[in-house]
């Protein structure tokens, strides 16, 4: 048997955010144990997480379990792009633009959406949305947004 | 005893019509997504918790309980009518279950998982209101000594009593911890690991993970391998039960509700293996073991009502310690958290509205619960050929929505991207994020408790120790740790989990 890739890469997640937490820390002020400082904590949480990252690597080439099993890169990428999306448009597009474009997308990270039904369900979606959250709840969104206005 | 006087109060908070009607919304959304497979309640908690800031803290938290043991009735109907769990912990109900809805008993088995959940959940509720104030009031005697070990023993036991890998599941708890550190030292005020980012001075957002983590990784999971579902509209009939088979469903319904209330205060442990215990129980003091797998009532009626009296009991850390078992109680405190409350022993006390308004709002939620779920069966059964595609981007958009009405900051959504694309990297390597939530929650608290137990010894890691009720707690963590090197309980371990899935 080869390398254990998927416990290898784990292990080496772990191990690259703890190094990083480290590297981060070591400007804190460390303190005394009586009195310990901001950079007391992390650093030993960091060193831990990195022996934990070693431990697996290890572990894990004994281990016969290295499926990761199938992804879905269209869901994968429309998905988290849907959160951006919104995040980057809710004030200059407004809820009704910047919410289409965030449900559209997040209706096309499914293989099995038409495009038709992905128009009808976000118009739906836009609709209850503007109603649940402006009218309903009132949240102070802007139905319009800045780029648009005059 | 003012036990009745609590009671009292806390009727008079939670049957007001606003908060009726938040719990009924979260039984409701519970019982919905408890019939649908594919999402959970966490998921459904972490994309709904933004939404609950616009909320009172009561109406928020009861609303959460519901949705959480919600799914604990839903999951069982999806589970005996199309023998496919709607949520892991109803998993043991579909071996029976189905074989009885197969037989032509769909109704005798949605009514005793039905029944038996209401008594459960009856009983388990009143635990927690006698448990609670005794308990609170022991826990307000713990120095920072005491917490910081309890803390550090419920992370370790939520570790083990969860499944998977036990150091992946450490290093997810490590790394929660290191997350919950970023922003303002609490203490000094000294910025740390933000990457000069002044939006996360305050810390990385709750919601944020929550969202990412829990949220966007169970519709990634659903979108590797969409099939589609047979939506099998039955028609259910006979919602009664005979006398005979009350009889004979009352022993399994008691057994199920004292395990479910025992395992449902374990961290980690919860419905799932309670359920499973239950169910193996059962089958082991049975006369007839060989009807179990083939319609057997006991193995309906048994995990049934584990399942639920563990979702109930599962609170009593949360309410009475401020201490996360699970990822829907690690949520709950974050909205806590929010709302401005100190979660921990003084809630009984100081919030004795709020807390028995909970635990009251817990016995009228199991008790529409029944009105939901019996009656309103041909819904629920009709509601499972909504198709996955339309469900979840009405779960993501109101989720954006949600999230950005928090703090209307552009970041906590990118950062929802984030958490999601590490998060699914680390559930395809095999790394859960429960561990992960618990940390987060945690991680402040334990390193106020652990800086603050070493000014009061003055530097010396002794103090854990030295004070008997602190060793106390240690030696259990190192028992708990000691228990799972031990090469037979590995393999048992992974047998209970291969069964579970």
């Amino acid at each position: 048997m080869g390398i254990n890739l998927k416990d290898t890469a784990a292990g080496l997640i772990f191990c690259s955010i703890g190094a990083w937490f480290i590297y981060e820390g070591a400007a804190l002020d460390r303190g005394t144990a009586d009195r310990m400082g901001p950079g007391f904590f992390p650093p030993v949480l960091a060193a831990i997480l990195i022996v934990l990252g070693l431990i697996i690597i290890i572990l894990g080439q004994r281990s016969s379990d290295r499926a990761v099993g199938q992804v879905s890169w269209r869901g994968l990428f429309l998905t988290l792009a849907a959160p951006v999306i919104f995040g980057a448009t809710v004030q200059g597009l407004g809820l009704i633009g910047s919410l289409s474009l965030t449900t559209f997308c997040a209706a096309m990270a499914s293989r099995r959406m038409t495009l038709l039904n992905a128009l009808v369900i976000t118009a739906g979606l836009v609709v209850f949305s503007v109603l649940l959250f402006v009218y309903g709840i009132g949240l102070p969104l802007p139905l319009v947004g800045s780029w648009i206005r005059i | 005893m003012d036990i009745i006087g609590n009671l009292g109060l806390g009727f008079s908070v939670a049957l007001e019509p606003s908060r009726l009607l938040y719990c009924f919304i979260g039984t409701l959304v519970g019982t919905l997504i408890g019939v649908l497979p594919g999402i959970g309640p966490t998921a459904t908690i972490a994309m709904l918790l933004p939404l609950t800031f616009t909320l009172d803290p009561l109406s928020a938290l009861i609303m959460m309980a519901g949705i959480y043991y919600g799914a604990q009735y839903g999951g069982s109907t999806t589970a005996i009518l199309i023998n496919l769990p709607g949520e892991s912990s109803s998993a043991v109900t579909a071996i029976d279950g189905y074989q009885m809805a197969r037989q032509g008993k769909a109704g005798a088995a949605l009514a005793t998982a039905a029944l038996g959940s209401f008594f459960a959940g009856t009983v388990a509720t009143l635990i927690v209101a006698l448990a609670a104030p005794p308990l609170s009031a022991v826990a307000l005697r713990f120095g920072p000594p005491e917490y910081f070990s309890l803390m550090i023993l419920g992370l370790i036991a939520s570790v083990i009593l969860a499944s998977g890998s036990v150091p992946k599941a450490l290093a997810m708890v490590v790394l929660g911890i290191l997350l919950g550190l970023v922003g303002m030292d609490r203490q000094t005020a000294v910025s740390r690991f933000t990457l000069g980012y002044y939006e996360l001075a305050d810390g990385i957002e709750i919601i944020s993970i929550a969202v990412g983590m829990f949220g966007m990784t169970e519709i990634l999971k659903n979108l590797e391998n969409e099939t589609t579902r047979q939506a099998m509209a039955k028609r259910v009939s006979n919602l009664m039960l005979s006398l005979a088979e009350i009889k004979q469903i009352a022993a399994p319904v008691l057994r199920g509700t004292a395990i479910g209330s025992a395992l449902g205060v374990l961290p980690g442990g919860g419905a799932v293996l309670s359920s499973f215990a239950a169910y193996m129980v059962e089958k082991k003091i049975s006369k007839s073991p060989e009807r179990f797998g083939h319609g057997a009532i006991e193995g309906v009626a048994a995990p049934e009502s584990a399942n639920n009296a563990a979702a109930q009991t599962s609170f009593i850390p949360m309410l009475t310690l401020g201490l996360p078992i699970n990822a829907v109680s690690a949520l709950m405190i974050g909205a806590m958290i929010m709302q401005g409350m100190i979660p921990g022993p003084n809630i009984v006390v100081e919030q004795a509205p709020l807390f028995w308004g909970i635990i009251v709002s817990m016995w009228i939620g199991n008790l529409m619960l029944v009105l939901l779920n019996l009656p309103m069966i041909g819904l629920w059964v009709r509601l499972l050929s909504v198709p996955y595609y339309v469900l979840f981007p009405a779960i993501l958009t109101f989720s954006a929505v949600g999230v950005y009405s928090v703090n209307a900051n552009p970041f906590d959504l990118y950062f929802i991207a984030v958490f999601g694309a590490l998060g699914y990297a680390l559930i395809k390597l095999g790394c859960e994020p429960v561990p992960l939530i618990l940390g987060f929650v945690l991680g402040p608290m334990l390193e106020d408790q652990l800086r603050r137990s070493m000014i009061l010894s003055r530097g010396s890691v002794m103090i854990f120790i030295e004070r008997p009720i602190s060793l106390g707690f240690i030696i259990v963590t190192l028992a708990v740790l000691a228990l799972i090197l031990l090469p037979s309980v590995v393999s048992k371990r992974e047998q209970v989990f291969v069964e579970e899935d």
